[in-house]
């Protein structure tokens, strides 16, 4: 189960996150999909954003993982904790909405 | 006191300085007065123009101006500028556009301008500069530019005739004429009032000495922010003659442009002389039509002199001086071929006789003045003096009571000839003392030009320790330090040899043009770090010994584990070093390391430096297929790589294959502890590490899929880092954040620069790129390098946190260009923080930079070369092109490494040799130098292509782009396929508004056919646009 973690680790772990987020009927959200699938190139129009996604094999650079922080901060009038900045907070759809749903 | 002429003399109508000027009215009015390329005026309507504008400025400010600044070129509009601001009665100022904005924003201040006159190059340069005029300072309209509106704010102020005035304004001996800047030994500029009185005495002068007369064609080559320019145009107008603005380029063909134009009267400062020597243009003879030859500015050397009065036989050639306070020039020397020679000390021409009407005296080291043939501080009184500076603070220690009279210290040391004449020996701090002896820095040079192939040669003295050691650079032939030392000796007492010899491509000028000691210190301070006195290049590792011996408590590097001192660095380096003597590593053995940024990596980096060993160090993200080349091509004979790695290239290599902390441990474990810094690694039999040999091979990526490694020797890497840190200046304080892989060239020698500056590094990897800004604030990060990617992501998460400031001083950018907007975010998030502009490869390390405080001029510029070295730009015929135009960038000089790693062919291509066998990189990158030998870089041969028969390169459109509002990244993709040139851009702006707004900016074909606006563009590992991927999104449908 995802959690926030007391140390952000410096490597991204190389397994996908165990489960899915608890409130399955809150996803997904159309504004989060629209403003994700924009900082994925490598995601082919028709293809869906599940939980498990993984957002880095799917394009998503440092860069573009700054601007999409700051995309979804303006989209959902929030701002994420600095401890939740890691790599693993945007390592899947679903770590991310789940994240993001905390603060939201 | 001094016969200037009769009626219509400028004593007799009280017109001061411009009655030089309506002398020339009266003699020549229907004649030329000024003349700049084509544009050509008489005194008549000159005279005319001038009442003119001073009407409309007076009309426009209710009376008459205090100060009017001129902020121009060498140019028609700027000749006339300064006849206006007198004939308005107002005190001159003028400013060089080329200058920072705000040195000259803070000279318009402290003059008191009320108002400003701009030709193009002005206005152009108020356009420019990031903070605009004050409203409050009207600009008089004499520029096109002006009307469109490119300078924000400015209030302009019609020209209207029908307010000319009727005469010009009258003025008092008392009054300034002119206000001139100088810099000051703080750095900031001093005003140095000049009066019409003095200048007045200084023309009546010039005339009865020189005779300028209505047929003379007088040149124009000085600034005019330069007090010689105030000689060029009244000693011209004084006399009727035409006043000529001679082009740079002139320069290449001197006696063509003198024969095109009949010019009589040459007044330069005497570096033109090697310049126009260069260019084939002193032949005997080949100025036959020059009346006189006028030099100022700096020491004229004997040889110069005489190669000039071959050329110009017809010629009375004089060497000029005389500092801005004494009003432009105040002694002269004529020179006799016969008897000038013998009179030359150090191998430079006297400065001759003080003009009468003044007197001088030589102050002693006592503080008397010395009597007969003796040698002290110039100091002179009379009419020419100024009143003292505009701020009377910096009067301070510049002005000595003598006998009841005040006499100007111009810091120069002087020494009185037989005869009487005066000989110029340097300014006072070109004397040092070594072991207790004064020392002549002039004399070593004049020595050392002397040797054989040396063409030029400027010593320094640095802190040695217990005295000051002398650091000589010399450009020419790449004579061995050894063979010109022994040359030295036979001219020289043994204790004014110098300690270091340097042989670089170019000595480097500051933007007067003379040779820029303060820069060619540092870097010899920076090449002393490196290595032992005596030796001619250093030692990577010399600059971590200097930095242990120096500050070892001083913090050197940070990781995410923790920081090491500079003492602590320096062990654990010796620590690599025995246990690489322990698994038989050697001189010349490659040792391949795989590793994320830590303070292991970096020990590792010395150590096997040190050992005389090669560190081949590979980016953390290269995977085992692109790993695998690599290794069988460096053929290494220890492999250092993380545990996932081990398995997949086990098979790859032969040589012993190690787990980072598998070796880490052995390191720190398994041996004996490390000697101190001095001592030799135990059991090292192998010789001490000669500068030549090869310290890293650097992997770069290329057009081909083969791995290519640049060799980077010893001397080459502190050769490079000791001249970027000469024009960057990081200080001991200073924290360099670093969030590039050392395996790249940029983070590679931040380490030495940082190493060399004994500050901190820290090493940021890509992990913390969320926490970017976080990071930056709590390791108190006052540098921080860049790619513009690395900017942006930056300048966003500022944006999230406007209120918190962080300690960032500077920023370097490299890789790609800056777009403007970016470097005007990031200095809007990082008050205070200045943004470098730098170009470079790592073949060379780095092409040029633009120093920190000229941060805002030539915007596009990617800067002056690094000092020492040389940049041309070449023409397909292998020649250099003009100035302007395009041609391949290639780089001369210490800093160019050696080739390729066993790529033979591909480095005899790109490091070529030319006539005197010294090696040239051709970059393969294309641009331009102008006038003054700043580099733009307008793209890669594989950014070059050809659409509707028109040669472009895609930089150039992207440029265009980033120019547009709303647009905050571009990427051109040229035509391939079925598919016409397009843009791909991000920002707020819709295409088709793009397009139009490139079609202001580009020639038709260069407009593409269609733009995609997309929320991002795929980089590269090194943070640049990927640009296959780009045009792939096009082929695909954008998203």
């Amino acid at each position: 189960m995802f959690d926030a973690d007391a140390e952000p680790s410096t490597e991204p772990s190389t397994e996908p996150p165990i489960g899915t987020p608890a409130d399955a009927g809150s996803w997904p959200d159309p504004a989060f999909e629209t403003v994700l699938r924009r900082h994925l190139p490598f995601l082919a129009p028709g293809e869906e954003i599940t939980p498990e996604l993984p957002l880095r094999d799917h394009g998503l650079d440092s860069l573009g993982t700054v601007t999409l922080l700051v995309e979804l901060e303006d989209a959902y009038a929030v701002r994420f904790r600095d401890e939740a900045l890691t790599p693993r907070t945007f390592r899947t759809a679903g770590t991310l909405w789940k994240v993001l749903r905390e603060i939201a | 006191m001094s016969g200037h002429g009769g009626e219509h003399g400028p004593g007799g109508g009280g017109f001061g300085l411009h009655g030089w000027f309506l002398r020339g009215l009266g003699l020549a009015e229907g004649r030329p007065a000024v003349q700049a390329g084509t544009e050509t005026l008489t005194y008549g309507q000159a005279h005319q123009t001038a009442l003119t504008w001073a009407g409309s400025l007076c009309a426009a400010l209710g009376g008459r101006p205090a100060a009017v600044g001129i902020l121009a070129g060498r140019s028609v509009t700027g000749y006339l500028g300064v006849l206006a601001g007198l004939y308005a009665g107002a005190a001159v100022v003028p400013l060089n556009p080329d200058f920072p904005a705000a040195r000259n924003r803070a000279a318009l201040a402290a003059a008191g301008a009320a108002a400003l006159i701009v030709d193009d190059a002005g206005a152009a340069a108020l356009a420019a500069s990031p903070v605009p005029v004050p409203n409050t300072l009207p600009i008089l309209n004499t520029a096109p530019l002006l009307e469109t509106g490119a300078v924000p704010g400015s209030r302009l102020v019609p020209v209207r005739p029908a307010e000319a005035a009727e005469e010009p304004a009258k003025a008092a001996a008392g009054d300034d004429a002119y206000i001139l800047f100088t810099s000051g030994s703080t750095g900031r500029p001093k005003g140095v009032p000049i009066t019409h009185g003095g200048a007045d005495a200084y023309f009546g002068h010039v005339a009865e000495r020189h005779g300028i007369g209505t047929g003379d064609v007088v040149s124009q080559t000085f600034d005019l922010s330069f007090d010689c320019a105030i000689f060029d145009l009244f000693a011209a107008w004084g006399g009727g003659a035409r006043l000529l603005a001679v082009p740079p380029g002139a320069l290449r063909d001197l006696p063509g442009f003198a024969a095109e134009h009949g010019l009589t009267t040459w007044f330069s400062t005497p570096g033109v002389i090697s310049l126009v020597r260069r260019a084939g243009g002193l032949r005997a003879g080949a100025l036959p039509g020059l009346r006189r030859a006028l030099f100022a500015g700096e020491a004229l050397r004997a040889v110069d002199a005489a190669a000039w009065q071959d050329a110009a036989p017809g010629a009375v050639v004089e060497n000029l001086y005389g500092p801005t306070e004494l009003t432009i020039t105040v002694s002269g020397h004529r020179w006799s071929p016969g008897a000038s020679p013998a009179l030359a000390v150090n191998g430079i021409v006297p400065i001759g006789r003080i003009h009468p009407g003044h007197d001088h005296l030589l102050l002693g080291p006592g503080g008397e003045p010395v009597a007969g043939e003796g040698e002290g501080e110039l100091c002179v009184t009379g009419p020419q003096m100024t009143r003292g500076y505009l701020d009377p603070a910096d009067d301070r220690g510049r002005f000595l009571e003598h006998a009841s009279r005040r006499w100007f210290r111009t810091g120069d040391r002087v020494r009185r000839l037989p005869g009487g004449e005066l000989a110029y020996l340097g300014r006072m701090d070109t004397q040092v003392q070594v072991h207790g002896l004064r020392v002549e820095l002039g004399e070593i040079d004049h020595a050392a030009r002397s040797c054989p192939g040396v063409e030029d040669a400027v010593t320094v003295a640095i802190d040695g320790g217990d005295t000051a050691d002398l650091v000589l650079f010399h450009t020419g032939s790449p004579t061995p330090p050894r063979d010109l030392a022994d040359a030295l000796r036979g001219r020289l007492p043994d204790r004014m040899i110098p300690r270091r010899i340097h042989h670089v491509e170019a000595l480097p000028a500051n933007p007067n043009g003379k040779t820029d000691r303060r820069t060619l210190t540092r870097l010899a301070e920076g090449l002393a770090a490196a290595g032992p006195a005596g030796s001619h290049g250093g030692t990577v590792h010399g600059l971590l010994d200097r930095a242990a011996t120096a500050a070892p408590d001083a913090p050197a590097v940070r990781d995410a584990a923790g920081r090491w001192t500079y003492a602590e660095l320096d062990r654990h380096s010796r620590l690599v070093d025995a246990w690489l003597a322990r698994r038989g590593i050697g001189r010349g053995d490659r040792v391949v390391v795989q590793s994320p940024g830590t303070r292991e990596l970096v020990a590792l980096y010395f150590g096997i430096v040190r050992r005389g060993a090669t560190f081949v160090p590979i980016n953390p993200g290269t995977k085992p297929f692109q790993l695998r080349q690599v290794l069988a091509n460096a053929d290494p004979r220890l492999v250092v790589v993380p545990a996932g790695t081990l398995g997949p290239i086990a098979d790859a290599v032969a040589a012993p294959l190690l787990e980072l902390g598998a070796a880490w441990e052995e390191i720190t474990h398994a041996g004996p502890a490390a000697p101190g810094p001095g001592g030799a690694a135990k059991g090292a039999a192998s010789a001490a590490v000669r500068p030549d040999d090869v310290a890293v091979l650097v992997y770069t990526s290329g057009s081909t899929a083969s791995p290519k490694a640049v060799v980077c020797p010893h001397a080459q890497m502190t050769f490079a880092t000791a001249s970027i840190q000469a024009v960057l200046e990081y200080r001991p304080d200073d924290v360099v954040f670093c969030r590039f892989p050392i395996s790249w060239d940029y983070g590679l020698y931040k380490v030495l620069l940082a190493c060399l500056a004994r500050c901190e590094i820290v090493l940021a990897g890509e992990e913390s790129d969320l926490r970017l800004l976080e990071r930056i604030r709590e390791t108190g990060a006052t540098v921080v390098p860049l790619v513009p990617s690395l900017a942006e992501m930056l300048v966003a998460l500022a944006a999230r946190e406007p209120a918190r400031p962080a300690s960032v001083r500077m920023f370097t950018n490299t890789g790609a260009a800056l777009p403007r907007a970016t470097a005007m975010a990031l200095r809007a998030a990082f008050p205070g923080a200045t943004v470098v502009r730098q170009f470079g490869q790592t073949e060379c390390k780095r092409v040029s930079i633009v120093p920190p405080e000229r941060e805002h001029e030539r915007p596009g510029s990617v800067g002056p070369p690094l000092p020492g070295t040389r940049v041309l730009v070449l023409g397909p015929d292998g020649a250099p092109v003009p100035p302007g135009a395009t041609g391949e960038i290639v780089a001369v000089g210490p800093h160019v490494m050696p080739g390729y790693w066993r790529l033979p062919e591909l480095t005899a291509r790109t490091f070529r040799r030319d006539e005197a066998g010294r090696a040239r990189l051709h970059t393969g990158d294309y641009g331009r130098l102008d006038e003054d030998g700043h580099l733009y870089f307008e793209g890669r041969r594989d950014d070059m292509f050809k659409r509707k028969g028109i040669r472009m390169s895609t930089l150039e459109i992207e440029n265009a782009a980033l120019d547009v509002p709303g647009v905050r990244a571009a990427v051109a993709v040229p035509p391939g396929g079925d598919r016409d040139l397009a843009l791909v851009v991000i920002g707020d702006a819709p295409p088709h508004l793009v397009l139009r707004e490139l079609a202001r900016r580009l020639e038709p074909a260069k407009v593409p056919a269609r733009c995609e606006v997309v929320e991002e563009l795929p980089l590269t590992a090194h943070g640049k646009y990927a640009r296959l991927e780009v045009a792939a999104m096009l082929e695909g449908g954008v998203r």
